[in-house]
């Protein structure tokens, strides 16, 4: 009983300091009572708490609609939103660890100054002092180069929130500055639609319940997209088959109804065998075709020219009775479906792989029909103004003089960051910012990045937690996180828009990007006026509402934004895309012969680009897809994700565990001639023998980065949409010894 | 005795994405070790085919509590509805019930040097509310059996492979058993 | 007894300084890093011209 006393006084003093002096007890919290009457000592923990709207901001299909439960300013739990049809009221497993991400000890408090980069002896400075040492710094880049093009940004998909986008508008308002440009998520696929569509977008998921066929073919909704997996069990209770086409058993294969182990990057020559055996058959839908596409009759010879079966089998390792069943199940069960990955694409030949799966859903008449579609993403609920992003330069500004006279940006890959940073001359490149990304972490070739480090003058990151970049940073500054801020954000897969509210005040002196652009463009004007054309002041939520259109506005169905705080909306957008016929291609109709696609160097029609092959003295592909327990470097680092898994892990299959002499649970290398990583090895049939599985993570205190070992290998496309090709990060190579 | 609540748990949906297992921490902002739900992933070897397939449990709310009858200060209670309680208050943490529960419902919990276990949500049950890791469930995969006697369950088996004996408690929960689809595998010769 | 008890602690010593010993050598953790520490990566040249600026990074 005295115990319960002292809890609740202490619960007492947290109410009056507020947040502050509440989080490093919080996890104590659960054996307060909240209320008379709970006896057993198990009190609900946001009994009495008032709640608020947000979006869970991170990289991911399913961007829920969250909803915030605060009591004494102080965040108590999370739930989704059910407002949200798609979402369905439901977080998943990351999602429900907030609490513990926005409390978390590890958690950056303050602006820090590091010694020397890397040594880990930081100091605690003054916003000021932070913002003095960055601006001087820009001026002095300036006084000695000319322009601003030294100063790099370095920004990605940390927090989608289109606020963020005010980092891009901070580095315009100081400047000509240089830019990673590019994203390494999936700009192969997006090229490869954009050839045979004019864009991607993809049917409301939603509608998947209609379809009655789905291939799910080199994704794992599973586990990145676990809302959706409710339309497919729903469409599957309906009488759908659902088949999955993944090289490895992953979780969405263990639930299908059938499972093709594909031979990794050659998706490509499975359409086209498929399309062969349609055709023979005379399946293909020819009204569709004449009415909705071009080229198909070069297709056609194509195929029949050099496409078989039994050539299809080869290349894919899957029998050519099986493809042949697969041909006529998709091309006579109408409407039916295809979702396919962001995994396919991350290869040499992903974008062709891509666009011959189009092709596939295109000779069916699959496209442009409720329950049909070849579903990657969109874009289509993306259509803010920007504002935060569309900043003035300030006079005198110079940068790079474009053939016609007018001055851009110095854009520089951010698929290979690294070795361009290293390669970037005249003026080289002194000051990097980098915001929501983690290049130490997360680009291929984290080894190369940091040598580009040793370059710079300075190094600034704003992050929440002292990441692998932030750790090799001069300089940290505390992000706010979704609660602590407002925002408006969009699904790349589903159809909902909402509005992200703030629920609690900032931890600690964390700042939104936004406000630290503010504070730095009243620096940089302190000390050169003019400099800088970033304003300085303005609520978050009035740049929210300078976010929204009229087009974006009528899309959703509102007179205004702040209507999204009665809930989100989803966007009134045709349920199944295309189905207006209205293509965006130069011809507007699909291109299964594209008009755009040689201009990239690249062929007219879906034809089938050979596969890269493993090199002899690095003979297992070493896959490294998204894990269960974390977003990239999210998540898996909070305390309540590490108890539920702890260390990360390699995937072996028996035989060549066998071969190797490995057992479960032993320690093994895997390496190259660029990086290793030691881990325990764990020995399962989902993977193949010449595949090995890690999931890329950040482990907390764990030296775990299995990208020292992936080049910075480009994929195929890219270049079109998004400024550059992708990355094939699944055609990487290794081998693997126990060690002993 | 009144009826008995139970959970259903639905190998054929469940995806082992572990949300029910956070929501529940979520909930009651639990301490981090404990796990009153746990997601349990089945031994490969179990099926016809190398799958990933899970089970996800909790305390079982058992009709003959083996926690209930071995607490020496009787921390323990059924409910009418047949949840089994655990008394923080009472609870002198002797662990005697992390020993006799076939499921490691209780645990110990060092930081407070009690025991704790899931409790069935009873306040959002009394108040009509579901459990909270069967509200997160975004499969449908965990349900709550409103009362086990007359849970028909045309299609669900009371035990799986790798699960404990249940005649020693007799576990209120019931199971959908996995589906395996077809596999076309490379190393199938 | 006392010889006993002495013997049986000596017996003791040496079989926590042989598991010490046993523990130590072989103490392997997760880790990762470069194994060519002068590769300095490849630039990729495709002599492509996509979009110059304006887009944000999605």
């Amino acid at each position: 009983m005295a115990y319960q006393l002292s809890r609740r006084s202490f619960l007492k003093g947290l109410a009056a300091g507020g947040a502050l002096t509440a989080l490093t007890a919080y996890g104590g919290l659960k054996m307060a009572p909240t209320a008379a009457g709970v006896a057993d000592g198990y009190p609900e923990a946001a009994a009495g708490a008032r709640v608020f709207r947000n979006v869970c901001p991170r990289n991911c299909y399913d961007t829920c609609s969250m909803l915030s439960y605060v009591k004494d300013g102080i965040l108590r739990k999370v739930s989704g939103d059910p407002a949200n049809t798609f979402t369905n009221g439901r977080l998943c497993v990351k999602g429900y660890t907030y609490t513990r991400r926005v409390y978390s000890p590890d958690r950056l408090k303050y602006p820090m100054k590091q010694d020397k980069r890397g040594s880990g002896r930081w100091q605690r400075i003054s916003w000021d002092e932070a913002l003095d040492i960055i601006a001087r710094k820009i001026l002095d880049i300036k006084k000695q180069y000319g322009s601003t093009l030294p100063v790099c940004l370095n920004k990605y998909s940390g927090n989608f929130d289109i606020l963020h986008y005010g980092i891009e508008g901070m580095m315009s308002s100081i400047g000509y500055t240089t830019r990673a440009l590019g994203t390494p998520c999936w700009p192969a696929g997006i090229d490869a639609q954009t050839y045979d569509f004019g864009t991607l977008w993809n049917n409301d998921p939603e509608d998947l319940v209609n379809s009655r066929y789905i291939i799910l073919w080199g994704v794992n909704p599973a586990w990145t997209s676990v809302h959706s997996m409710r339309f497919l069990y729903a469409a599957r209770e309906k009488g759908a088959k659902l088949v999955v086409i993944d090289p490895v058993v992953t979780q969405t294969a263990s639930k299908a109804d059938l499972y093709l182990q594909i031979k990794p990057a050659t998706d490509g020559a499975l359409a086209l065998g498929m399309a062969r055996h349609i055709l023979d058959n005379g399946w293909v839908d020819q009204e569709y075709l004449k009415a909705n596409a071009v080229g198909w009759e070069e297709f056609f010879a194509y195929l029949r020219r050099e496409v078989t079966l039994d050539w299809a089998s080869k290349v894919t390792g899957i029998p050519a009775g099986v493809i042949a069943d697969l041909a006529r199940e998709y091309a006579t069960t109408k409407p039916a479906a295809i979702w396919i990955g962001y995994g396919l694409q991350r290869h040499t030949n992903g974008g062709q792989n891509v666009r011959a799966i189009d092709a596939l859903a295109a000779i069916t008449g699959n496209v442009g029909k409720s329950g049909g579609g070849a579903l990657y993403g969109h874009l289509e609920t993306w259509g803010f103004n920007y504002a935060a992003m569309t900043m003035p330069k300030p006079a005198g500004a110079l940068g790079v003089k474009k053939p016609d006279g007018t001055m851009s940006d110095r854009f520089i890959n951010i698929n290979n960051f690294g070795a361009e940073l290293l390669n970037v001359k005249d003026p080289p490149v002194k000051m990097l910012w980098i915001a929501c990304r983690n290049p130490l972490s997360q680009d291929p070739e984290p080894q190369v990045v940091q040598k580009a480090f040793e370059n710079m003058d300075l190094v600034v990151t704003v992050d929440h937690f002292l990441t692998r970049t932030a750790a090799w940073s001069d300089i940290v500054l505390p992000a706010t996180t979704q609660f602590e801020e407002y925002g408006v954000n969009a699904s790349y897969w589903h159809y909902w828009v909402g509005i992200n509210e703030q629920a609690i005040e900032p931890y600690f002196e964390a700042k939104n990007d936004v406000q630290i652009a503010m504070l730095l463009s009243a620096k940089l004007n302190a000390l050169e006026p003019g400099s800088c054309t970033y304003p300085t002041g303005g609520s978050l939520e009035e740049l929210v509402g300078k976010e929204f259109n009229q087009k974006m506005l009528d899309l959703l169905g509102i007179a205004d934004y702040r209507e999204l705080k009665q809930g989100p909306r989803k966007a009134k957008l045709l349920t199944a895309a295309w189905s207006d016929g209205k293509f965006r291609t130069p011809s507007g109709k699909i291109e299964i012969k594209s008009s755009e696609a040689p201009k990239y160097g690249l062929p007219a029609l879906p034809v089938y680009v050979p596969e890269k092959q493993a090199p002899p003295e690095y003979p297992y592909r070493f896959i490294t897809p998204h894990w269960r327990h974390g977003l990239h470097s999210q998540f898996q680092n909070i305390d309540w994700m590490m108890n539920v898994s702890p260390e990360p892990f390699v995937e072996i299959h028996p035989a060549t565990a066998a071969a190797k002499g490995i057992r479960d649970g032993d320690w093994v290398k895997i390496y190259n001639e660029i990086g290793y990583l030691t881990l325990k090895a764990r020995i399962t049939a989902t993977t193949a023998p010449e595949i090995l599985v890690a999931y890329e993570a950040w482990y907390k205190d764990l030296d775990y980065n299995l990208n020292y070992t992936v080049k910075a290998v480009p994929s195929d496309m890219g270049k079109k949409a998004t400024g550059n090709r992708g990355l094939a990060f699944h055609d990487n190579f290794v081998n693997i010894e126990k060690v002993r | 005795m009144g009826k008995q609540l139970g959970f259903l748990v639905d190998t054929e949906k469940c995806i082992g994405c572990f949300g029910c297992e956070m929501a529940c921490k979520n909930e009651y902002q639990a301490e981090v070790k404990p796990r009153w739900r746990r997601v349990y992933q089945q031994k490969e070897g179990n099926l016809p085919y190398p799958e990933r397939n899970f089970m996800s449990l909790a305390c079982n709310h058992c009709a003959d509590p083996a926690c209930l009858k071995v607490c020496p200060v009787g921390a323990y209670s059924k409910r009418e509805d047949g949840i089994v309680l655990h008394d923080h208050g009472r609870c002198i943490g002797c662990r005697l019930c992390t020993m006799a529960c076939p499921y490691g419902a209780p645990q110990y919990n060092e930081k407070e040097g009690k025991v704790e276990k899931c409790q069935l949500c009873y306040q959002k049950i009394d108040r009509g509310e579901e459990p909270a890791c069967v509200a997160a469930c975004p499969v449908g995969a965990l349900e709550l059996i409103k009362d086990l006697a007359s849970f028909p369950g045309p299609g669900t088996v009371k035990e799986l492979p790798g699960f404990p004996d249940i005649t020693i408690t007799r576990p209120s929960v019931r199971f959908v058993p996995p589906r395996t689809g077809i596999q076309i595998r490379r190393d199938a010769e | 007894m006392k010889r006993f008890l002495s013997s049986l602690l000596v017996i003791l010593t040496i079989a926590l300084f042989l598991a010490g010993c046993g523990s130590s050598k072989k103490s392997v953790s997760v880790q990762s890093g470069s194994t060519d520490e002068n590769y300095r990566g490849v630039i990729y040249q495709d002599g492509l011209q996509g979009p110059e600026s304006g887009k944000p990074n999605i």
